[in-house]
């Protein structure tokens, strides 16, 4: 976890906040060390995770997070860490002759009209306490990302009835957090995925979106944070809180400023 | 990321792993590194050479291992049929197996056709710096002649490992080098077999023989890891000619709404599961200005690690535009994957142009000539303007707002 | 005038529309907040949030008017518990049934979000459903006086809307306020509201408005016509610059220099006969008028100048 963006979020390691769900966006720039950012913390907070890796392997989340500081294979072992590697398990249903129970997730791949049904109930029985009762803190899901859903023939609604099963169980049930990575674009053409993005965005209490900068590439700010907390409508009306940083990403940490105050600039 | 065995135990995923990551602990027996590879330290990945050597040091290096570099053809094909030849040919002096697929011209003689290489790198050094001294010379210097014979250009660094080769257009390969290489073709259509156990998952078939037809040879070769391979390791390069075009049945490229238009990206999406687990990369050419269907090719970049897009001047008025006397086209480095670590290796020129001088295949940096026009006029200044424009994109940028300022 | 809709000023359908950039939910409450303090009895069906997010915050009295409806937790039958509502009993006659069970009394009906249903159900059907649900309550015994239903606005295409639309009598679109409003603790938000009455007038308002509380509707003031407020007014009156200031050579002319460059004749200045006659309508024959200058000679003997005379 980065240390920086902890505090620019008003997160603690020791209580962390319970039943939210927190968007991540990244238009036109790779905002991976978000998810890597929110993987760590989890763990490190003692959190149970369910992590839904759709589009990179084990290796390459358990490598960075090494240079965070935490093993995911011991995460795995110790069973705080649920993993489903997307690509592997899209491998038994292409390739396998027979479905298999691993695979089950991914029944909606096969283009036998399938919903997500099989996907949600994986994440339920991966966060929901053990028997024996746990010892970790709230349960986590992380998905990274939404937008691949799409591209393997899930139709949106699909995927918003997924995500709204998955807040039914994770949010409101068992009062854990939900992490959710998508890309998006002002001027993306795909318009499925747009949809999918303003309805998550009604149902996020926090919204992260890293982009680029408008005025090209740069070697020392590497792109723009906003974080949106959007008005808990609990009490009364209040305005979205709207906080803007630029960042610069380097290779164990990212550094957050204000803008205009990058330490090439000063 | 692609993975061998070690001594120690195997890892519960199935497929055993071993990664050339410097210091490792417990590596005891490591295996020798791989023919035709580079490490890339800072990840722990191993790196391919794509046959250009100013190519690998504008991604970071080269390729990586279990990555899919994808390359937006040009609107003839020309010059990514030239960067997909490269790719091949630099396997076969690396010695690599190949795998060739394409839907228009047979593999074999695909084949045939790869540039040979030259045989000493020196010499090819000297070859692109004489050609760009030759220019310089036309002129002398006349107060400034102390700098006369300094190289008015910089020539991009060469890589000085062994895995970078430059390639000579004019000579085909020799055969001799083909014969010791193990290849694969697919050629669509003389592929008449199709299981008819296999699910199709709703792909179009040509896509689905091509998928198995990949993972049988990844299977039995033993790229994958999962039988051992009874020689040394090696690695498959995998080239897929033309994607998505219409001799693939797939109608993304003359219909505005596709018949079915998950095929592409569940291929894609299948294919990136069988390179993450296996001693491969691949190369594909897309002919995306043809895709009617935006939304497809926005989903194609999510699914893919590395896409460079080709622009050539032919036929388009770029191609009397002085700005651009010494060019072929452009190329825009539209992604770079950010695997294994937080930061990518970007390097800093965007602006990137290349240009095939008789022999050689070459990038380099876009350098705009100063403005020494007496009068200076609205045309020339429009012209300029212009092309600044359209410069400034990078892969990790949205250069639209020119008045903008972010501080 | 959205206090008085509040307040129970019109039946029928209330649409409440918001985006991504302003949320209506809170607008949403304050109306069944009015209602259950009227004494009316109000019927939630919720598919965006659970039960204790649309709880929270209103006071106990009104909390005990609101009857729910959970369609959150299980709309689909995936965890096959069967409770609350679920998505095939949106009909209109599954819905009598379930809200004539219920209560009898006058009725406020709550529906949280359309947009949950239209992304779910085809478009018609659920346009039907929102037609009828009034009428065939009433045969079956239950009043239903307004149902009030929240809108995503940026989750369907217009012609979808602007067909809503139509079915509403009251269509509120929620927007941020462009600049902070006096009285709205930097929270007040733009209300355009449309009120198809029953007469055939339309009223169209924008009004600020804030939410306080225990969901109290708190209006702070209409925006002026067009939408600009006095103070962007100003704005726009474009500060007049003088040109001659700030040179480093005089522009200014001084009195004397003015008159004498006003009594400068111009060289197309006409003389009185030659402006009428030109203002007259013309003659069949072109005519041509020459006013000899100062330094014109015309010898009547000799106009070309050269005879040798």
């Amino acid at each position: 976890m980065f240390a920086q963006l902890t505090e620019l979020l008003a997160d603690f390691v020791e209580r962390p906040e319970q039943g939210k769900l927190t968007l991540l966006v990244s238009t036109k720039t790779d905002a991976s060390f978000l998810v890597h950012h929110f993987l760590s913390f989890y763990l490190k907070a003692g959190c149970k995770v369910c992590f839904l890796a759709l589009l990179q392997s084990f290796s390459h989340y358990s490598i960075v997070a090494q240079k965070l500081g935490l093993s995911l294979t011991t995460a795995k072992e110790r069973g705080q860490l649920v993993f489903l590697e997307g690509l592997k398990v899209s491998h038994d249903i292409f390739f396998g002759k027979q479905q298999s129970l691993e695979s089950r997730p991914f029944q909606f791949i096969s283009g036998d009209g399938s919903n997500l049904k099989a996907l949600y109930e994986f994440v339920q029985t991966a966060l929901s306490p053990a028997v024996g009762g746990d010892s970790w803190k709230c349960p986590v899901l992380i998905v990274d990302d939404l937008s691949v859903l799409l591209s393997l023939g899930a139709r949106p609604t699909d995927v918003l009835d997924f995500i709204h099963y998955c807040r039914v169980t994770v949010n409101s049930l068992l009062k854990g957090n939900m992490v959710v990575m998508e890309h998006s674009s002002d001027d993306s053409e795909d318009e499925e995925n747009e949809l999918l993005v303003r309805a998550l965005r009604h149902q996020s209490n926090r919204i992260l979106w890293a982009e680029g900068l408008a005025t090209g590439f740069c070697k020392d700010v590497h792109g723009q944070l906003t974080i949106i907390h959007r008005s808990s409508w609990e009490k009364k009306a209040e305005k979205d809180l709207l906080q803007v940083y630029q960042y610069k990403i380097q290779d164990k940490n990212v550094t957050f400023f204000a803008r205009g105050m990058s330490a090439a600039v000063l | 990321m692609a993975a061998l065995a070690t001594g120690g135990p195997v890892r519960s995923e199935g497929v055993p792993t071993s990664f050339q990551r410097k210091g490792a602990a417990g590596g005891g027996g490591r295996l020798a590194v791989l023919p035709g590879t580079r490490p890339s330290l800072r990840r722990g990945q191993l790196l391919l050479s794509s046959g250009i050597p100013s190519l690998d040091s504008v991604l970071g290096g080269g390729l990586a291992i279990g990555t899919l570099l994808l390359i937006e053809e040009d609107a003839y094909g020309i010059y990514s049929n030239l960067l997909f030849k490269h790719f091949l040919a630099e396997g076969i002096v690396c010695g690599h197996n190949l795998f060739i697929a394409s839907a228009k011209e047979e593999p074999a003689d695909i084949l045939k056709e790869l540039p040979s290489p030259f045989l000493n790198t020196v010499s090819a050094m000297e070859e692109a710096t004489a050609m760009k001294c030759k220019q310089d010379s036309q002129e002398s210097m006349k107060i400034a002649w102390r700098y006369q014979n300094i190289p008015k250009l910089e020539v991009t660094q060469m890589t000085s490992s062994k895995c970078g080769h430059y390639f000579d257009l004019s000579k085909p390969l020799a055969s001799e080098l083909r014969q010791n290489i193990g290849w694969h073709g697919f050629f669509l259509p003389e592929e008449t077999t199709l299981c008819h156990d296999i699910s199709s998952c709703n792909m179009a078939s040509g896509y689905t023989r091509l998928l198995h037809s990949i993972q049988k040879v990844i299977y039995q070769e033993g790229f994958g890891g999962s039988t051992p391979q009874k020689k040394q390791r090696n690695i498959l390069r995998i080239g897929i000619q033309n994607l998505g075009s219409v001799l693939w049945d797939d109608d993304i490229c003359c219909n505005e709404n596709p018949q079915n238009i998950y095929s592409l990206t569940r291929f894609l999406y299948a294919l990136r599961g069988l390179l993450r687990t296996s001693l491969s990369a691949c190369i594909i050419t897309i002919p995306s200005h043809l895709i009617q269907n935006k939304a497809i090719m926005e989903r194609v970049t999510n699914l893919s690690d590395t896409i460079v897009g080709l622009e050539s001047f032919m036929g388009s008025e770029r191609e009397t535009n002085p700005l651009y006397k010494d060019y072929h086209g452009l190329i825009h480095i539209r992604q770079i994957p950010w695997l294994n670590s937080l930061i990518c290796n970007v390097s800093d020129t965007k602006d990137l142009a290349f240009r095939l001088k008789g022999k050689l295949f070459i990038i380099e940096r876009l350098h705009l000539p100063p403005d020494l026009s007496d009068t200076v006029s609205r045309t020339s200044k429009q012209d300029l303007a212009e092309s600044t424009k359209l410069l400034s994109s990078g892969c990790s940028a949205m250069a639209i707002g020119k008045k903008h300022l972010d501080f | 005038m959205l206090g008085k809709l509040a307040a129970g000023g019109a039946e029928g359908l209330l649409l409440i529309q918001d985006s991504v950039s302003c949320e209506g939910r809170t607008l949403l409450k304050s109306f069944a907040a009015a209602s259950a303090q009227r004494g009316e009895c109000v019927q939630v069906l919720s598919f965006d949030i659970p039960e204790e997010e649309f709880k929270a915050g209103f006071s106990a009295a009104a909390a005990s008017q609101l009857l729910y409806h959970d369609a959150f937790r299980d709309p689909l039958g995936w965890t096959g518990q069967g409770c609350g509502l679920a998505l095939e009993e949106f009909g209109t006659s599954e819905l009598v049934a379930r809200l004539t069970a219920t209560t009898a009394g006058p009725s406020t009906v709550v529906l949280d979000s359309i947009s949950w249903l239209l992304l779910r159900l085809p478009f018609p059907r659920v346009c039907q459903v929102l037609a009828q649900l009034p009428k065939r309550a009433k045969v079956a015994g239950l009043k239903i006086s307004r149902i009030v239903a929240l809108l995503h606005g940026d989750l369907h295409q217009t012609g979808q809307l602007e067909a809503l639309h139509t079915l509403a009598r009251v269509v509120v679109k929620v927007e941020p306020a462009p600049e902070p409003v006096p009285g709205g603790d930097g929270a007040a938000r733009v209300a355009v509201t449309l009120h198809r009455k029953t007469g055939g007038k339309v009223m169209q308002k924008k009004e600020y408005f804030t939410v306080l509380p225990d969901f109290i509707l708190k209006c702070l003031g209409e925006l002026p016509e067009g939408g600009v407020s006095r103070e962007e007014n100003d704005q726009e009156v474009p500060v007049t610059v003088d040109p001659a200031a700030n040179l480093t050579f005089n522009l200014r002319l001084s009195e004397a220099e003015r008159q004498a460059k006003e009594s400068v004749p111009l060289p197309y200045q006409f003389s009185e006969e030659k402006k009428s006659s030109l203002l007259q309508t013309p003659a069949n024959l072109g005519k041509i008028y020459y006013e000899p200058d100062a330094a014109d000679d015309v010898d009547e003997e000799d106009p070309d100048d050269d005879l040798d005379v």
